[in-house]
């Protein structure tokens, strides 16, 4: 993108002075765009003593946040318009019209299961959202009173959520323990399971650490143990990014979601293992086989898929792309400021996605960052709702093993098939200029 | 018109006026002012069937639907109002009255236990004098109502007749108003607001006092954030609910802030933030005829609250600035801003650009050469010309309602 500039001309200025205004523009190589209203007042409009107010749009948007939502990749907005325009007639109905889409629908559907090696051992259902889909899961499977849930408190609020209901229930819930590299520690778990154990929930990716969690082997492991406890997990982060795999059947639910993906909004979906037990729930007209009564959107689930087939189908390229992007901007981040902390790194024993990158910038709340990188265009996440007065953990933080001191410090940086590594050399540096403007400007206090 | 009609028609609000004593010839402007705020708030807070008129040294509001309880509540925001009750008004006549009474009484949906008829009389030559009513109105509800006991001390319900020469009021409740001078009638100031407990409690002193105020806060935005923006906001919504219609400036302050610390000594860095919040809000008032400022400043509170500091800041403002808490104790704010509903919106946490920039020792007695010199040096007139240009302005309604002005 060039730099735009969007001029608001008072009612009384001349033609004269808007043809002096474009030409100056046009000399110095910089586009102009007219438009009728005005936001911000631009600096130009005192140095040219002219009645105008301009707005700079033309900063170029750096957007490092994936893990929150990821901009529709450009191939799934195409089907998405296609689908709008001419698929609207409702998959449910009898004429042949919503007939063809409810195939076409059938056919998206086997896509996903073929796609991790499940066809015809998994069912996939069509949901709202990554939420709806770990809700529909984690409120489906059977327990008695006393049964044994384990999940790690750094996990996901729509992971956590619903355990939190089927506690009232009974369900006990356990800490599944990481070590302090943010990874499951296997060697704790399996020492000290608990005999009632039901189910495990974990994210395939954490999204706030990155850390890839060995699902498969973990799963196999405690299968092998236990063969009737449920696993379930959340590949949200993960999905069409790492390969997965569900063809040895360890792995009884498994969410994904669109917008993480280059997808659309408003769309996800759940991987169930054939015969394990999971209740709709919604009710209504039997849609998706009586597990999602509501209307197929036709065209948000043919957009989704095309997104994820697009990501499957260059996922090791990208992969690579990635991670290489990744290196060169933690190592620079420490060059230049080196106070910097990256609490999470792939070793032998664990591995972090190059998609995200979380750091600790200490001394300066994470907040605060946020809001000047805004400025600049360029966009992260610092996660801490919270308020710096309000004396408190954050227990994913928590559960990830940083420490108290830093969580006021927390950021996360996270990529797409979009990022580029000048975006993370302009990044590394705004972030430099950014945290020593602060130093001077906040003075440590002890 | 007969007598039954002219009982029928006039029942309604009794206003009592505050402090009408202590004026003279300028009361029809204060009459004037209250019965505007008076009608505004009926018209929000009722609907438009009401009419609203001066009785005698009251105001008589009548409506031939129900008044709710929210009207009620408004009323105790209208600056001005020493009281007011619901009555019955019936002409001067002795016969009228225990008629009212009975109807008021029978209306209620429940009756305490305990009584007393209390009678005053400003017009002297009624034939009977308040201990004979009192008695007399006392005896007949006794034996109509025989729940009522009649207890001179502490009643729990108070029937009170207010005997003048036009009228006969009749009522049996009273509430209490705010009390203080009618709105807009002493003049026009600009409120700063901080987000904490004080300023929102020298505001309501203020608007107790009859000031029309704007409202003014400077946001460090990019060293706070959006909810600091929305927390001042609700607390300007509540504070716009004593005026008839106010605005809310917000004026974004970080850069200067930064351009501040810059330039001076680090000890100076909070106290001169505050000079220029004082300058810039001078600047506004002078585009908006705002006549003097206003701060939540309690003396000594903190350390850019000695008195020090509060006179080398009064030393380079041209305006005046009104500070109604200097004399009041922590304590005694926070037992306001409860009353006023103030307390919960006040009490919420947020991020304080002034304590992010604050320097381990700051200054607490300033020395006035390097102020003064400073004041001569610097000038930031343009930057802050330019933050109040980019203001955003929020209109608030005597509703509370808020809506951007700027967009």
């Amino acid at each position: 993108m060039s730099n735009v500039i969007i001029v608001h001309f008072k009612k009384k200025s001349t033609l004269f002075i808007k043809f002096i205004f474009i030409n100056f523009f046009k000399l110095n190589n910089l586009d102009l765009k007219l438009d009728k209203k005005g936001g911000q007042r631009y600096e130009v409009e005192r140095k040219f003593g002219i009645s105008t107010l301009c707005t700079r749009v033309g900063l170029q948007m750096i957007y490092f946040d994936n893990a929150a939502s990821q901009k529709i990749r450009k191939e799934a907005l195409e089907t998405l318009n296609k689908g709008l325009k001419n698929c609207f007639a409702n998959p449910s109905a009898k004429h042949k019209f919503g007939q063809s889409l409810l195939k076409k629908i059938e056919d998206h559907r086997n896509y996903f299961t073929k796609t991790v090696k499940g066809k015809d051992l998994y069912d996939f259902v069509f949901t709202s959202s990554a939420t709806e889909s770990n809700n529909m899961a984690l409120l489906s499977f059977d327990f008695k009173e006393g049964d044994v849930a384990y999940i790690s408190s750094s996990e996901h609020p729509s992971l956590i959520g619903p355990l939190k209901e089927c506690e009232k229930r009974g369900l006990v819930i356990k800490e599944l323990p990481l070590d302090e590299s943010g990874i499951l520690d296997q060697e704790t778990f399996f020492q000290n399971l608990d005999s009632k154990v039901i189910l495990v929930a974990l994210s395939h990716v954490n999204n706030q650490s990155g850390v890839i969690q060995p699902v498969e082997e973990f799963s196999q492991r405690l299968k092998k143990i236990k063969e009737e406890t449920k696993i379930h997990v959340d590949a949200t982060q993960s999905f069409s990014k790492l390969s997965i795999s569900l063809f040895d059947q360890y792995i009884d639910y498994m969410t994904v979601s669109s917008h993480k993906l280059g997808g659309p909004k408003g769309i996800a979906g759940i991987y169930v293992k054939k015969g394990v037990s999971i209740k709709p729930l919604l009710y209504g007209g039997g849609q998706e086989k009586n597990l999602r009564s509501s209307t197929q959107s036709f065209p948000l689930i043919s957009s989704f898929t095309r997104a994820v087939k697009e990501g499957m189908d260059s996922l090791e390229g990208e992969y690579n792309r990635v991670d290489n992007i990744y290196k060169k901007i933690r190592t620079t981040l420490k060059e230049n400021i080196p106070e910097v902390l990256f609490p999470f790194s792939s070793s032998d024993k664990c591995k972090v996605s190059p998609y995200i990158l979380t750091f600790v910038v200490p001394n300066i709340s994470s907040d605060i960052i946020l809001r000047h990188m805004e400025q600049e265009e360029i966009y992260l996440s610092s996660t801490s709702a919270c308020s710096s007065k309000v004396k408190g953990e954050n227990t994913v933080f928590k559960g990830l093993g940083i420490d108290n001191k830093y969580h006021k410090n927390v950021l996360r940086i996270s990529f797409s098939n979009e990022t580029t590594w000048e975006e993370g050399k302009i990044f590394c540096e705004k972030l430099k200029n950014c945290i020593d403007e602060m130093s001077f400007l906040m003075p440590k206090k002890k | 018109m007969n007598v039954e009609d002219k009982k029928e028609l006039n029942e309604g609000i009794v206003v009592n006026v505050d402090e009408l004593w202590l004026k003279g010839k300028n009361r029809n402007v204060y009459f004037k002012a209250l019965i505007k705020h008076v009608r505004e708030t009926f018209w929000h807070y009722h609907g438009p069937d009401f009419s609203c008129n001066k009785e005698g040294n009251r105001i008589l509001v009548t409506t031939k639907g129900v008044f709710n309880e929210r009207v009620y509540q408004a009323l105790k925001r209208v600056a001005g109002i020493h009281s007011f009750f619901y009555a019955k008004v019936v002409a001067v006549d002795d016969s009228l009255i225990y008629p009212a009474v009975k109807a008021l009484l029978s209306a209620k949906e429940s009756l305490p236990n305990t009584f007393k008829v209390k009678t005053v009389r400003s017009f002297k030559r009624f034939p009977k004098d308040s201990q004979e009513i009192s008695r007399e109105i006392g005896g007949k509800v006794l034996n109509d109502f025989s729940s009522l006991k009649a207890k001179m001390v502490n009643p729990e319900l108070l029937i009170q007749i207010n005997i003048t020469e036009e009228n006969i009021f009749v009522s049996v409740d009273k509430h209490f108003g705010m009390g203080g001078q009618p709105y807009g009638t002493t003049g026009h100031l600009v409120t700063l607001l901080s987000g904490g407990f004080d300023s929102p409690v020298a505001s309501y002193l203020m608007a107790k006092r009859g000031c029309h105020q704007t409202f003014v806060f400077f946001y460090a935005y990019p060293f706070v954030g959006n909810e600091v923006k929305e927390k001042i906001i609700n607390i300007a919504s509540a504070l716009g609910k004593f005026q008839r219609e106010t605005r809310l400036y917000i004026v974004p302050f970080g850069d200067v802030q930064k351009k501040i610390s810059q330039t001076c000594r680090n000890e100076y860095r909070t106290l001169l933030f505050r000079k220029y919040m004082i300058e810039c809000s001078a600047l506004l008032a002078k585009k908006i005829n705002g006549e003097a400022l206003c701060t939540g400043d309690s003396l000594a509170q903190v350390s850019s609250q000695t008195m020090g500091n509060i006179s080398v800041i009064d030393s380079t403002c041209e305006m005046s600035i009104f500070r109604p808490l200097l004399g009041f104790n922590k304590s005694e704010t926070l037992s306001i801003a409860k009353n006023i509903n103030i307390y919960k919106l006040s009490e919420v946490p947020h991020d304080d650009a002034c304590s992010l920039f604050a320097p381990k020792f700051p200054i607490i007695r300033p020395d006035k050469k390097y102020w003064s010199d400073f004041d001569r040096d610097n000038s930031f007139k343009d930057d802050l010309e330019e933050c109040l240009s980019k203001a955003e302005i929020y209109n608030i309604s005597i509703l509370g309602e808020v809506e951007s002005v700027t967009d």
